[in-house]
């Protein structure tokens, strides 16, 4: 008899054998597609408001979110995952029976068959079972009127995909299966090859971010990169929130391969008596346990470190980790629990190893908070002083962790020691950054290109004032500026064809002149005004409007983003996912806001004094205590602030007064006056003319409307300092 | 003809099979006696493949058997415990062994369920510990295979059963020249069957032989002796035992018949007669001789 027949013979057999997990999984599928969709599909009727067309749009749209992978319709995923588990530990768990292994072992089949038969019956039967549901999903989406031509790429894509990594999945328990020799151990041998290395790479980021304070969280590490994505459930949660990219795809195919040859080499290398001891292969049980015992003594100390901030509760954490998980592991090893404590010797190793890990980032033995290369190994440099966040570079996606990696992967410095200048900085004011003055304070993250290609990054949260110098040194280079800000690297001509103005106080936009000079004009101005733009300047410089510098095709993504979320088809220029390429403008830039002003824009106009009734001047705090604080305290902050107490309030109404104070103002809401050094003085402005806006600097109290700001340090008026320190002086009496 | 040569294997630390070399003719029954743990089963297991032998070899027809389907495919093995899937019918182990056994004897196989009064759709483990047996030994039989390996395959069912299957491998002995091998502890049912005996004790081989030779080289006697004498003093004898009840003496003796009689007459025993000894007796006397305690013998 060839093998290739006896192999379809033996595999009709195996199938009859998993009639069970067939019927479990047509049930779910059956419920999760073709009934699912008959409850649904008929919800989507016609009325007034939406047309039949739209109707059969959305079913559309619905049938095949339904057949298609991905985060729209996770059902099917989940049921293809618990059954990758489910049929991956009983196609193979003949082998962890005596009586099994020695009937299918005895017989006349060599081995490779029988595996090629196992696991094709574990991927066979949801794969035919699937085709079936999916085709009588088509035939219910088919008579709601659904055009099958529409949804069958959808389909097929779903198909592959979900096969895709239920295979990946199952490949992965099928290892377990072989590696072990009872049902428990490959449970825990699947929840290991699961867990363990996003456990890993999560233990080695937060060890990082807890002893190191200039780790950067946003760096591309070895850790995420590769580690993390050794583990089945994270490339298949990727492929869920990302979608299925063709790296998926080939990372996927190749992992399936890597695993099934290793399974295939494996099953076959496979003692038969291994069949009820706990691991196949003994040699896989002194790495295994060595593995999790090293992690567990971290995570021991870790969590006990994280309790209870001290060196002997880490040395605890350390000790209590390795005892425990090496106890157990070799309880479920021998399945006795007198074998608690054999072996001790390796227990001891690991609790070396864990304690000698966990020391050298408490200690920070290799120096990693202070490391500054030496300037003959690194090629450029890149910088982000955590200022500019709200740079948008790719349409307007808002994504925190990659905000600065856009700014360090496109700066490129020479000015090494500029940067080494910054960074020593850095390392001095270690730990010193106990100051609650948040707006003093900058995440200054640092990438150094080495001329071996690799890139090691640093952040210090830094007082910048020691080192304004160098940083404006930096800021001010016009290369570092356009890759810091798209908007100024783009063709004039694109500027002004998509340039508007955004008023900072109202949030309502304007379009400029139609004459295109004269916008060439005000884009012209602008770019070299911003160019001129120090870091010095924007700690004393509010901004006071806004210009839209878009690029035509992140013009586009964002359109197309709006209509595929149906978001407002009102003015889009007030979508927020415009907010990162809305350049500020400062009241230094002059020629910019009189080229607007050619265009019909009086920048600021919203907040001219004379608009303004009545100011109102709030202080929190005390002018009693002055308090020595950290080296880094200026007079502004002699005053104590304290919440504790009644505020000071003193409400101005004089035309002067007003317009003096207003040189010193600054809007609440502005995320682009970052750098800005705030004085303590709350704003409230209460306008001649109520105009009621929807802005987010405004606030309303009973009938009253207010705009709420804050004054600006070191621009305080003198009569307003004395104008506080008298009234504090008379509650004092007072008392 | 199945070779075992310096066949050992372990378990961790265990030796369970110590360097047996051994040969099994076609044709003949060969009956795998020895104490518990002596290695039995475990030569079976690698006999048929499921075990790789850690050093040595064992060869059917001159060919390995491990991982050859061409030579495991002249065997058919029957665990002490075997396997049936769950809910599966004695006709769906049969299109299973089908698939793999060619030969396979459909029409016999249902013959003989029905002469053993077993139903063929009825599920196997709803069945008794004998009536699985008997399922495994109706399989086996039709599988049409060269060799049989039975572990303790005789145990659980009932004597007539028995006698049966015994008719059954004469039978098809006698047929197509099948060679059953049977591992076993009832040594009176090997004693009735075997042509051949293998006794393995502590993973060793202690003997390999035909038993019709095994019980002309080994004899019982019952003798008086004169007063003045002992066993001791019959130094003639290659005695392997001695049991004394009063003045009667029961020794086990080395050696064929006539010499043994030619040297007691030599002694002038008041009386002396031989008695043949049984399979029983001759795996204790040489199960003693290897130092093994006879009171652990699980018979």
């Amino acid at each position: 008899m060839t093998s290739k027949t006896l192999f379809f013979k033996l595999l009709w057999e195996d199938i009859k054998r998993k009639l069970w997990a067939a019927a479990l999984l047509s049930l779910s599928l059956f419920f999760a597609l073709p009934v699912a969709m008959a409850m649904i599909l008929p919800s989507y009727r016609p009325n007034q408001q939406v047309t039949l067309e739209q109707v059969l749009l959305r079913r559309t749209n619905n049938v095949s979110a339904m057949l298609d992978f991905g985060s729209n319709y996770p059902f099917i995923m989940m049921i293809f995952f618990i059954s990758a588990l489910v049929m991956g530990i009983s196609t193979f768990a003949y082998l962890h029976n005596k009586k099994q292994v020695d009937f299918y072992h005895s017989l006349p089949v060599k081995r490779n068959l029988w595996f090629a038969v196992h696991i094709s019956t574990g991927i066979l039967i949801p794969a035919g079972i699937y085709l079936a549901a999916a085709a009588v999903s088509l035939v219910v989406a088919g008579v709601n009127g659904v055009r099958l031509s529409a949804v069958f790429p959808d389909a097929v894509h779903g198909f592959l995909c979900h096969m895709l990594y239920y295979c990946l999945i199952y490949i992965t328990v099928v290892l377990a299966v072989i590696m072990t020799g009872t049902k428990l151990a490959a449970i825990l041998g699947t929840a290991v090859f699961f867990i363990y290395f996003p456990t890993v790479s999560g233990l080695i980021e937060a060890f990082y971010s807890t002893f190191f304070e200039t780790y950067y969280y946003g760096q591309p590490s070895i850790w995420k990169a590769a580690v993390m994505k050794l583990s089945p459930i994270y490339e298949l949660m990727a492929a869920v929130s990302d979608g299925v990219t063709t790296g998926h795809v080939a990372a996927t195919v190749g992992a399936v391969l890597l695993l099934g040859l290793l399974s295939f080499f494996l099953y076959q290398k496979r003692p038969s008596e291994a069949a009820g001891k706990t691991m196949a292969f003994s040699w896989s049980m002194g790495t295994i346990k060595v593995l999790l015992v090293i992690v567990s003594g971290m995570m021991g100390s870790l969590f006990f470190y994280s309790i209870r901030d001290t060196l002997a509760w880490m040395i605890f954490g350390v000790i209590v980790g390795v005892v425990i998980s090496h106890c157990v592991i070799e309880v479920i090893y021998h399945s006795d629990l007198k074998k608690l404590f054999c072996h001790e010797k390796t227990m001891a190793a690991c609790m070396a190893a864990s304690l000698f890990i966990a020391l050298s980032f408490y200690f920070d033995f290799f120096r990693y908070d202070e490391y500054v290369p030496s300037e003959s190994q690194v090629a450029y440099s890149s910088i982000d002083f955590g200022t500019d966040g709200w740079v948008s570079y790719n349409g307007g996606y808002y994504d925190s962790s990659e905000e600065s990696q856009d700014v360090l992967t496109r700066s490129r410095i020479t000015n090494t020691e500029a940067v080494f200048g910054l960074a020593r900085e850095g390392i001095r004011q270690l730990g010193k950054a106990a100051s609650s003055d948040y707006e003093q304070w900058s995440n200054v993250t640092l990438c150094y290109t080495m001329k071996s290609g690799r890139k090691v990054y640093r952040r210090y949260y830094m007082y910048l004032d020691p080192v304004m110098d160098l940083a404006d040194e930096i800021y001010l280079d016009s290369d570092y500026k356009r890759a810091l800000y798209p908007g100024l690297d783009l063709d004039l001509s694109e500027v002004v064809n998509n340039m508007v103005y955004r008023d900072i106080t109202t949030e309502d936009v304007f379009s400029l002149s139609e004459d295109t000079e004269k916008k060439r004009a005000v884009a012209e101005a602008y770019r070299q005004e911003y160019f001129e733009l120090s870091m010095t300047t924007r700690e004393t410089e509010c901004v006071i409007g806004e210009l839209l510098m878009i690029s035509d095709k992140d013009d586009q993504k964002i359109r197309n983003r709006v209509k595929e979320e149906g978001g407002p088809t009102v003015h889009y220029r007030n979508n927020y996912w415009y907010d990162g390429y809305f350049y500020p403008i400062y009241p230094s830039f002059t020629k910019t806001i009189e080229a607007l002003a050619d265009c019909g824009i009086q920048v600021g106009e919203p907040l001219a004094p004379e608009n303004f009734k009545e100011l109102q001047l709030v202080f929190e705090g005390s002018f009693e205590d002055e308090t020595a604080g950290s080296e880094y305290e200026t007079d502004e902050y002699e005053k104590s602030t304290s919440y504790e107490q009644e505020p000071y309030i003193i409400t101005y109404t004089e035309p002067e007064k007003i317009r003096e104070i207003m040189k010193a103002f600054s809007p609440r809401n502005c995320t682009k006056n970052n750098m800005i050094l705030f004085s303590g003085y709350d704003v409230y402005l209460a306008p001649k003319e109520l105009k009621i806006s929807s802005g987010s600097n405004w606030d309303r109290y009973e009938d009253k409307a207010f705009i709420r700001g804050f004054l600006i340090k070191n621009k305080v008026p003198d009569f307003v300092e004395k104008d506080f320190r008298e009234l504090a002086a008379q509650r004092k009496n007072k008392q | 003809m199945i070779k075992a040569e310096n066949l050992t294997k372990r378990f961790e630390d265990i030796t369970a099979v110590d360097h047996i070399s051994a040969e099994i003719k076609e044709g003949c029954v060969f009956g795998l006696i020895g104490t518990n743990g002596s290695g039995k089963s475990t030569f079976l297991r690698m006999a048929s493949g499921i075990l790789k032998p850690d050093e040595g070899s064992i060869t059917i027809d001159g060919e390995r058997v491990w991982e050859n389907p061409a030579i495991k495919s002249k065997y058919f093995y029957i665990s002490d415990d075997q396997y049936f899937f769950s809910n599966g019918t004695p006709k769906e182990l049969m299109q299973f062994y089908r698939c793999m056994y060619p030969a396979f004897d459909e029409a016999r196989f249902y013959h003989l369920l029905e002469s053993f009064g077993l139903k063929k759709d009825r599920k196997i483990n709803t069945f008794s510990k004998g009536m699985k047996k008997q399922v495994s030994v109706i399989c086996g039989i039709c599988a049409g295979t060269e060799y049989i390996f039975c572990d303790e395959t005789f145990d659980g069912l009932d004597p007539v059963m028995r006698q049966t299957v015994k008719s059954l491998f004469a039978n098809d002995m006698a047929e197509r020249n099948l060679t059953p091998i049977i591992a076993s502890h009832n040594l009176r049912e090997l004693e009735d069957i075997c042509d051949h005996i293998g006794l393995l004790h502590r993973g060793g081989i202690l003997l390999s032989r035909e038993l019709d030779d095994m019980k002309l080289n080994l004899h019982k006697v019952q003798c008086v002796l004169q007063p003045e004498m002992k066993p001791e003093h019959l130094t003639a004898l290659d005695i392997a035992k001695t049991e004394q009840t009063g003045s009667i003496y029961t020794i086990t003796v080395r050696g064929n018949q006539d010499t043994i009689m030619a040297q007691m007459e030599s002694y002038e025993p008041i009386f002396y007669e031989l008695i043949p000894l049984s399979l029983e007796e001759i795996f204790i006397s040489e199960t003693e001789v290897a130092g093994y305690d006879i009171k652990n013998l699980i018979l």
